[in-house]
């Protein structure tokens, strides 16, 4: 039995510890909610007397910010279905055939993700221009596929690795050709894996800042990341309202999300680091 | 030209990096430790924490840098009110060249601490718990059992969730941009921002190549040697 003081010291941990993490998400949510002149005021409200709208109507007002939203939608969507198409390939690959080189190419394939951004930015950002990709969605897609196949390829093979190569000789004796074999013997059985790399996929894509903001440079084409931090920060004259309530409204896809498929997010992920 | 180097504005920035990486994965290795060991004992509610505690990790880092500096307010901030209150000195945050840098670690440790957390959870889950029985029989104490056999049996994971958050912080950009653009007066410009600067914003994409070069000659040298340092080590 444990006694008592260990037990509250474990609470004290929990508590001091979720209250670092939590509040600002807190504060974030309800300040969305207050009018200008009332963020303003000292001592501040912890919670909201008046909750209003008014910030959030504002969203559409200028309709710039939604704007944004469609672009990041379609971005981050076209990478997923890029990097689940490729990764698919990639991962199966690495887990059913034995080359030698495997190993040398996953290594390669690795340390590519550890290069620093801003040195593949100064490459990228030469080759885009030279051939008119700049301020284009699909080429921002293609640069983010390639961001988040590495760590993708890993995942999925190791749920490849999981389900027994005797399933795919067992299909081929039923006559049944290699592409045969993996639409419809494997897939359907790494599935939680392929949600795992859409999750990520997704979120990361989402969550672009630094190639959005160098690949686009016209307003009305940029992704939510570089979009509000540019419009919202660099007005002299904040409009924190507004502001939060933009914030708010820009974690709400990943915040959905994580709520509903949370449990294929961190199996994918540990998958991935841990058993990788 | 070397005495040079050593004065210039690449070297600071180096610095600069190095201290915040390594400051930033230290502090978030222990505390991630620490909540990751309360968090797998039998505490009421430990299934909604564990995913409540990933939020942090989930919002967009713009979002997180933006609420941050709501946070960081120095006349109508949250955080200075609260010092306040507390009869605490309040502080400029980000606007300050003294505090600026450990503003913006704080957010880092903030962000990336769940991920770490989670990542350890795993780790803990796969130790088996006769070990945990045999040591208590033979009369250690909860904090034996973690020094002894917990943190001994996660060392793998320890070893390569530390390398890739060294590397993702050398790497750290978002953060710094959108919060202080490198200033005030260059207390922030680790080496991602001064790349940036130089490439980006002046244009000089020969100087700013050259510095992305040297910078990750450095990360291959450093991630070969903590591989070779901590060599992986098979437990049982």
């Amino acid at each position: 039995m444990r006694s008592i003081r260990t037990n509250s010291i474990f609470y004290l941990i929990i508590i001091v510890m979720f209250a670092f993490l939590l509040f600002p998400i807190y504060w974030m949510i309800v300040s969305s909610f207050k009018e200008n002149n009332v963020l303003f005021t000292l001592p501040p409200e912890f919670l909201p007397v008046n909750p209003t709208l008014v910030n959030y109507k504002s969203i559409f007002v200028d309709n710039i910010f939604v704007t944004y939203y469609k672009n990041s939608l379609f971005v981050s969507f076209g990478a997923t279905a890029l990097t689940m198409f490729v990764a698919t390939f990639c991962g199966y690959a690495f887990s059913r055939f034995n080359y030698k080189l495997n190993e040398i190419i996953i290594t390669l394939i690795l340390s590519a993700s550890m290069f620093p951004v801003v040195s593949q930015l100064i490459s990228i950002y030469g080759i885009f221009k030279n051939n008119g990709l700049l301020n284009n969605h699909y080429a921002l897609m293609m640069i983010l596929t390639s961001v988040s196949l590495p760590f993708c390829i890993l995942m999925i093979r190791s749920y490849f690795n999981d389900i027994p190569k005797e399933l795919d000789e067992a299909a081929k004796i039923d006559g049944c050709g290699r592409m045969r074999t993996m639409f419809q013997i494997i897939l359907p059985l790494v599935k939680p894996g392929l949600l795992a790399v859409a999750i990520y996929t997704f979120m990361r894509a989402w969550d672009d800042y630094q190639y959005g903001l160098t690949l686009i440079n016209r307003d009305e084409m940029r992704t939510l990341g570089p979009g509000i931090s540019l419009r919202f920060l660099g007005d002299v004259q904040f409009d924190w309202g507004k502001t939060l309530s933009v914030a708010v409204a820009a974690s709400l896809p990943v915040l959905l999300i994580f709520m509903f498929l949370q449990k294929y997010m961190v199996s994918g992920l540990t998958a991935g680091a841990v058993k990788g | 030209m070397f005495t040079n180097f050593f004065e210039g504005e690449f070297w600071q920035a180096f610095l600069l990096s190095n201290k915040f990486a390594f400051t930033v994965v230290i502090i978030q290795l222990f505390l991630s430790l620490v909540l990751a060991i309360v968090l797998n004992e039998n505490i009421r509610g430990k299934r909604v924490l564990r995913s409540v505690l990933l939020m942090p990790w989930v919002i967009p880092t713009a979002v997180t840098a933006l609420l941050w500096m709501w946070l960081y307010q120095p006349d109508y901030g949250v955080l200075n009110y609260i010092l306040k209150t507390l009869g605490l000195k309040q502080s400029l945050w980000l606007g300050s060249v003294d505090t600026a840098l450990t503003s913006v670690m704080i957010v880092a440790i903030w962000k990336q601490m769940p991920f770490t957390t989670t990542m350890l959870i795993a780790g803990m889950q796969s130790i088996s718990h006769d070990y945990y029985e045999a040591s208590s029989i033979d009369g250690a104490n909860k904090l034996q059992n973690y020094y002894y056999i917990t943190i001994p049996f996660l060392k793998n994971v320890i070893k390569s969730t530390t390398l890739v958050s060294i590397i993702e912080n050398f790497k750290m950009f978002p953060l710094f941009w959108i919060m202080t653009q490198g200033g005030p007066i260059n207390a922030t410009t680790t080496l991602a921002v001064l790349t940036y600067q130089t490439s980006f914003v002046s244009m000089d994409m020969g100087k700013g190549a050259t510095i992305g070069v040297l910078w990750i000659i450095f990360l291959v040298v450093f991630s070969r040697l903590f591989n070779s340092v901590f060599k992986e080590e098979s437990f049982v």
